[in-house]
């Protein structure tokens, strides 16, 4: 469980990385849009606005955990954790500028969001909390390669409350970065558009996926299928 | 060449033909999200935003040469001096920022200059409105990048701050050291705790869950000792000077918690509370941290006083002008301030005359005429045409200065509660210590594993800092609202008497009346002498006099005549020798001896007589009209309620006159000002309290008397007022507003020590018995404390009705 939450907080703070540009810029488009608001009734709204966003994406992760507790007592949840590490690979290789392909899945999450979309525009987030948070709930479905990596990985927990405190915790570390940035702090997106910064990270994704890879190839030869086992060792991977 | 995405400024990945539509032009994007984003943002309006980032589309103010004058002059290394850290040709300086409203504008003026060759670093605080850049000097000057910022359409200008200003901001940026510290340490101890939760449901194994609380105590360490030090700092202090503050049994809480966690850390049994201490020191900082903040807001907006003086100033010499910087002007230089220039120092008007501005001094919205020997307040604005003035004052001598000065020292005033509540404090806490020891005591010998953390719970829980931050809060909000509104206060414990108040004095002329007298007619009660004559002995004997009968009469063309002995009779005339013959100027009584009834007197007017060796030789008319806030103020619900009186030194009948015109409940003339302060003791004595409004030099004694004492006179200096209390603002509503904000106050003190009492009433019999676990307990105290702080703050909602 510790390791579900740790990892969902370090895919939430290496995502954000990449995210303070597209999604900080949400939040300030609707401060700029009602000018002369007061800084805390901002900060209020961008608070709103993120607690909505985690809790599309906890809502998202009782989904996944849904799936993978399902896959796991059909016995599928090695397939899932397969596919978990194949697509961290496809994120770090798509933050490293080496290959594309993690665009072909937003692709499909984009035809989700046109449907979401028309939705957005009965909100008005600076009215009232009620509002950005709803509205908060809406824009967390905005298709983004790092949200379905960590979804990916949610799926491959096995359990429901480990897939819902993954996204939480995903959650909590995409929202200090975008929080800061909402409220006016821009100079924090400087230093995270740092490209060695986001290197690193894409790095450190693509060996947490390939070490998942060895894990479960070395699992898979030394025991077949004792179920047991595979409980076990799932503490220490 | 690659493209940048339009909605995030990433690198478009080559064969990736993804674009939205805006302004009529195809936008190329970097992904699906920016493009579902993007265009999101479009469909729902908010386009502003790229609008707003984009330069082109904002329209700066066109600069008035002042500012071109000055933003030059930043180059000037002596100017520089002050703002500027230079390390050979490497510069830091900091400058503030005019018009931030937004993230937006932040990002967008630093990006602007970013884009600069040279400039190395930009910072643009949006809170503070702060703008840090570090640039070399060697490949642009500073002036080309300020007018960069201007042409953004807002106004960056240098950065200075007094001593005192560094001092609250220092405090502040260690308040925030402390707290980030804190916060984010609390954090890491909470998810820590939250993987020993989860792991007491999974069979964590024994090591790891020692290694969390090796790891938790690691993370802990720094929040008590650093973040924790202010406590431990004031408690130190306190039992110095053998008082038992506030801090003492928080401090015992820390400490006890702490040592007793590491404790079991080490031997590996035993409950730890790491994540108790973090949260209690976390939020216990943060209650006083937002009481802080009030008080770096209110000084924040007195701040912003100082950067509407330009920095240089035209003197002109002879008949040559030249361009200095303001703090190479001297008193007694002859200056020229163009129209729509600020006026760089107190003066008269030398030649010109003009509309000028003093909104940013007094308040007054509206432009005031000034003409020939006039005074003009730095600050001010000159709106219609070129003036020439001789200083008078510059730089901390200005009145504008002493403004600011004053409300610096009003916010710092020990309030009387907090008096208050530091004596309770000292019985509060002893009886909390002993309270503590007694269930430590007994829970020793019900059930000694308990008995620890249900002593500590009751240390937390009954932690009295709702006590010791509701009434400053409380306090520096009403003040500073007050100086905002124009009304400021002079010295401590004038909100608390404010509230008391049941009677309303005036003084007349000057304070209900505009107190600018003109003579309207001349009577000669004796042929010898012509009128002439009669308005150059008046003169000469007013000459110096305040009074604003001696300036209606000056204002008249007149000789001065050699009289000798001039003296004034406090309130009743002045007496002087001519030709060894005695003129007395003033009341009819003062200038005659024999009781003369006066004769088809017109009870509007102010009347004056002239005498020659007691013999009447001229009665002088003067009217006077009533203000027109004065009208407001009388009707004002809250002023109808009180005892209104007017006391005058001007005729009884004159006095009456404006009173009846008012609907005041009565009217007194004829009055000097020793009798007035008698006037009012009497009043007192009878259990009135009673806030006197008057000018601030003629009535200094009977603002002395009153409860409180508001002085209207603006032109005084106000540093040596015996007032309470200043109105800036030449409208008198504004003290209605004063006495309703006073009595708010006090309400809301009321009803947070009526709260922080009755919660810990409740609260510590329940910890006493076991129910309420230290963590409960930190949220608890939490909660109280800054409900008080919140509730004080409702304060500035109430000010802004």
């Amino acid at each position: 469980m510790l390791e579900s939450f740790l990892t969902g907080l370090l895919l939430g703070l290496g995502g954000s990385l990449h995210c303070v540009g597209m999604c900080g810029a949400i939040v300030t488009a609707l401060s700029v849009t009602s000018k002369n608001q007061s800084f805390s009734r901002t900060s209020l709204i961008t608070l709103c606005y993120n607690l909505g966003r985690i809790s599309t994406y906890v809502i998202l992760g009782v989904l996944a955990g849904f799936i993978s507790s399902l896959a796991d007592s059909f016995g599928f949840l090695t397939g899932l954790r397969i596919l978990a590490a194949i697509l961290l690979i496809i994120t770090g290789l798509y933050l490293l500028n080496i290959w594309k392909g993690l665009l072909a899945l937003e692709h499909v999450g984009g035809k989700v969001w046109t449907k979401v979309k028309p939705l957005t525009q009965k909100l008005n987030p600076s009215h009232s909390s009620l509002h950005a948070i709803i509205t908060g709930m809406l824009w967390g479905l905005i298709p983004c390669g790092l949200v379905y990596s960590a979804i990916g990985v949610a799926t491959a927990q096995g359990s429901i409350s480990a897939s819902i405190l993954l996204m939480f915790a995903f959650g909590l570390g995409t929202l200090g970065p975008v929080l800061l940035m909402g409220i006016g702090f821009t100079s924090v997106a400087q230093w995270l558009k740092k490209t060695w910064l986001r290197y690193a990270f894409a790095i450190f994704m693509i060996a947490f996926g390939i070490w998942s890879l060895a894990s479960i190839a070395s699992h898979m030869t030394m025991n077949h299928s004792k179920h047991a086992t595979e409980q076990h060792h799932h503490h220490h991977d | 060449m690659t493209t940048q995405c339009f909605h995030c400024y990433e690198e478009v990945p080559e064969g990736l033909n993804l674009s939205v539509l805006w302004k009529n032009e195809q936008r190329p994007l970097c992904c699906y999200g920016c493009q579902a984003v993007a265009q999101t943002i479009i469909d729902n309006h908010l386009d502003d935003y790229y609008e707003f980032r984009t330069e082109s589309s904002i329209k700066p103010d066109d600069l008035i040469p002042q500012e071109l004058r000055d933003i030059e002059l930043m180059d000037d290394e002596t100017i520089q001096r002050s703002f500027v850290s230079a390390d050979q040709s490497q510069c830091k300086a900091e400058l503030g920022v005019e018009g931030i409203t937004c993230a937006a504008c932040s990002w967008l003026i630093e990006k602007r200059l970013l884009s600069e060759a040279g400039v190395e670093q930009v910072q643009v605080n949006p809170i503070s409105h702060r703008l840090t850049i570090t640039w070399d000097k060697s490949k642009i000057p500073l002036s080309q990048l300020i007018k960069k910022v201007h042409s953004l359409g807002y106004k960056a200008y240098p950065f200075q701050q007094n001593q005192y200003e560094k001092n609250i901001r220092r405090e502040n940026r260690q308040y925030l050291m402390r707290l980030g510290i804190a916060g984010l340490g609390m954090m890491q101890v909470m998810m820590f705790a939250l993987g020993i939760y989860i792991g007491d449901g999974n069979d964590l194994q024994l090591e790891h869950q020692n290694f969390l609380h090796w790891v938790s105590g690691l993370v802990a360490t720094p929040i008590v000792l650093y973040s924790g030090f202010p406590f431990f700092r004031n408690a130190y202090y306190g039992l110095k000077a053998k008082h038992l503050v506030m801090d003492v049994p928080v401090v015992l809480a820390i400490t006890l918690a702490y040592s007793a966690s590491l404790f079991a850390t080490f031997k590996g049994v035993g409950q730890v509370y790491f994540d108790s201490i973090s949260m209690f020191i976390f939020f216990l900082l943060l209650g006083r941290f937002m009481e802080h903040r009030v008080r770096v807001k209110a000084l924040m907006s007195t701040q912003t006083q100082r950067h509407i003086l330009p920095l240089s100033v035209t003197v002109e010499n002879e008949a040559t002008t030249q361009d200095i910087p303001l703090h190479k002007v001297k008193k007694g230089d002859r200056i020229i301030v163009q129209q729509g220039e600020t006026i760089p120092a107190d003066g008269l008007v030398i030649s010109g005359t003009s509309y000028v501005n003093e909104s940013l001094v007094t308040g007054e919205s509206e432009a005031i005429k000034k003409i020939t020997n006039d005074h003009v307040l730095a600050g001010s604005v000159n709106e219609t045409q070129t003036l020439s003035l001789k200083v008078t004052a510059i730089g901390e001598e200005t009145y504008l200065s002493a403004l600011k000065n004053m409300s610096e020292q009003a916010l710092e005033h020990k309030p009387t509660f907090s008096i208050f509540a530091d004596k309770v404090a000292h019985w509060f806490v002893l009886s909390i210590l002993i309270i503590v020891s007694g269930v430590f005591w007994l829970w020793l010998n019900i059930d000694p594993d308990r008995a620890l953390w249900i002593a500590l719970s009751v240390l937390v829980v009954s932690c009295p800092c709702a006590l010791s931050l509701a009434t400053p809060t409380a306090l520096t909000t009403a003040t500073h609202h007050l100086s905002k509104l124009g009304f400021l206060i002079l010295r401590p414990q004038t909100l608390h008497r404010l509230a008391k108040i049941n009677a309303v004095f005036f003084d007349k002329t000057g304070t209900l009346t505009e107190g600018r007298l003109s003579l309207v007619s001349i009577e000669l009660l004796d042929s010898t002498v012509s009128k002439q004559q009669i308005i150059d002995i008046a003169c000469t004997l007013e000459k110096h006099q305040p009074h604003p009968i001696a300036k209606a009469l000056l204002n008249r063309k007149h000789n001065a005549l050699p009289i000798t002995q001039i003296t004034s009779h406090n309130g009743k005339g002045i007496s002087g020798v001519l030709n060894e013959q005695e003129f007395r100027i003033g009341k009819l009584d003062f200038c005659s001896s024999e009781s003369v009834t006066e004769i088809a007197l017109d009870k509007q007017y102010t009347q004056i007589y002239l005498s020659r060796e007691k013999n009447l030789i001229a009665r002088l008319q003067f009217s006077d009209t009533i203000k027109k806030s004065a009208v407001e103020l009388l009707n004002h619900p809250t002023v109808q309620q009180l005892e209104t009186r007017i006391l005058s030194g001007d005729a009884t009948e004159t006095t009456q006159a404006v009173g009846n015109s008012l609907n005041v409940y009565s009217s007194l003339g004829d009055l000097l000002p020793e009798q007035k302060a008698k006037d009012i003791q009497v009043h007192q004595e009878k259990g009135n309290c009673v806030l006197m409004i008057g000018d601030g030099i003629n009535d200094s004694i009977v603002l002395a008397q009153a409860d409180v004492g508001v002085a209207v006179d603006t032109a005084a200096d106000i540093t040596q007022l015996n007032a309470d209390a200043v109105l800036t603002s030449p409208n008198l509503e504004v003290i209605a507003s004063a006495i309703h904000l006073a009595r708010k106050t006090e309400k809301i003190i009321k009803q947070n020590l009526a709260w922080a009492l009755g919660y810990n009433l409740c609260a510590i019999p329940l910890a006493a018995m076991g129910l309420i676990p230290p963590w409960l307990a930190a949220i608890g105290m939490t909660f109280s404390s800054l409900l008080v702080v919140i509730n004080a703050l409702r304060l500035r909602h109430k000010a802004q009705k």
